[in-house]
């Protein structure tokens, strides 16, 4: 037996009351308890609400709120304001998704500063490392522009997806670090100083704030290829 | 099963060995699936597969696709090229684990 649109409405609905808004989970759960609605209407013989109370009770710990954790960036902007809650079922998947971005950005943050040192040391000669400089540059503008239009972008296309959430809340804390990048390479000796403790806390900010700006970008390119999926169907 | 500690460190690779012999398959299909292989023994909660769908998925193990089926939206997972190569290491490691429970749990006799 077949639920009709107005019994997907309904389970759709009831998602969203519980604060499952996010379009990449919220349809595979609606189409998960659909499809064991239709069987337990069938097994059972009951009605499409008994069924669905049913079919809920068994997302009760899933859809239990919880609030974010260490590793989870949140909406909210000063420290004391009240933490982001989500469903455990969302808070689980951003975490998963946050903490491996966390451990991908040391781990590239720390090859990209051992690299650039390795230049430096390598290439004691002034007309490398100015190209270098005008390389970095460039990245620079580039991750600058691709991260408002991509911000820019999400006002416009409607959808939510949980990459999205990422995306956004990330946004505010990364933004001012390609500017800030930017303004090391402004200075042209940035590369030629002689390397100390200070210069090589520099060049790790400088690599950190490349790292975490670029991986960002993936959080964007998920949304929207998802949104994209969507948007085929 | 009542004791589902068992498999739980085993179910990223049961879904993903599902994958490799269907193809494409979507979450509640994958429960079912299991439950009626096992005869009803084993049983896929909402509250493990998901997790672990979307760990896979955030790993580059998955990918997903999304139809209209039945007045609704259906997401499918399937295996992407590194999630293919990842499942025959991940089989070959459970057969063996398998294997070493055997002959700790049924140790052969010696003649």
């Amino acid at each position: 037996m077949k639920l009709s649109k107005e019994q997907i409405a309904k389970i759709d609905e009831t998602l969203v009351l519980n604060k499952v808004v996010y379009d990449d989970i919220k349809l595979e759960l609606t189409d998960h308890i659909a499809s064991d609605i239709e069987e337990i209407m069938v097994n059972q013989e009951i009605s499409f609400g008994v069924a669905l109370k049913e079919a809920f009770e068994k997302w009760r710990l899933q859809l239990k709120p919880r609030a974010a954790g260490f590793w989870t960036p949140e909406k909210r902007r000063f420290l004391f304001s009240e933490r982001t809650v989500e469903p455990k079922l969302i808070m689980d998947k951003l975490e998963k998704i946050s903490k491996k971005n966390f451990f991908n950005i040391i781990l590239l943050s720390i090859i990209i500063t051992s690299l650039t040192f390795a230049l430096v040391k390598m290439y004691d000669s002034e007309t490398v490392l100015n190209a270098f400089n005008e390389v970095c540059k460039s990245l620079c503008l580039i991750l600058i522009a691709l991260l408002l239009s991509g911000r820019i972008l999400m006002f416009k296309i409607k959808g939510a997806t949980t990459f999205g959430y990422l995306f956004k809340t990330e946004f505010f804390r990364i933004i001012w670090m390609p500017f800030f990048n930017l303004f090391l390479l402004s200075d042209t000796d940035f590369l030629l100083k002689p390397i100390s403790n200070k210069h090589f806390f520099i060049i790790a900010l400088f690599a950190l704030g490349l790292v975490r700006a670029l991986l960002s970008l993936q959080f964007l390119y998920k949304h929207f290829e998802f949104e994209r999926k969507l948007s085929k169907v | 099963m009542k004791n589902s500690q068992l498999y739980k460190g085993s179910l990223n690779t049961i879904v993903m060995k599902l994958l490799e012999e269907n193809g494409r398959m979507y979450g509640y299909e994958i429960t079912q699936k299991v439950k009626a292989m096992t005869q009803g023994e084993l049983n896929i909660t909402e509250g493990a597969l998901y997790p672990a769908l979307h760990k896979l998925e955030a790993d580059g193990l998955l990918d997903v696709e999304v139809e209209k089926v039945d007045n609704r939206l259906r997401k499918y997972y399937k295996l992407t090229e590194k999630g293919t190569t990842e499942t025959v290491n991940r089989v070959a490691e459970l057969e063996d684990f398998i294997r070493n429970m055997q002959s700790l749990v049924q140790p052969k006799l010696a003649f």
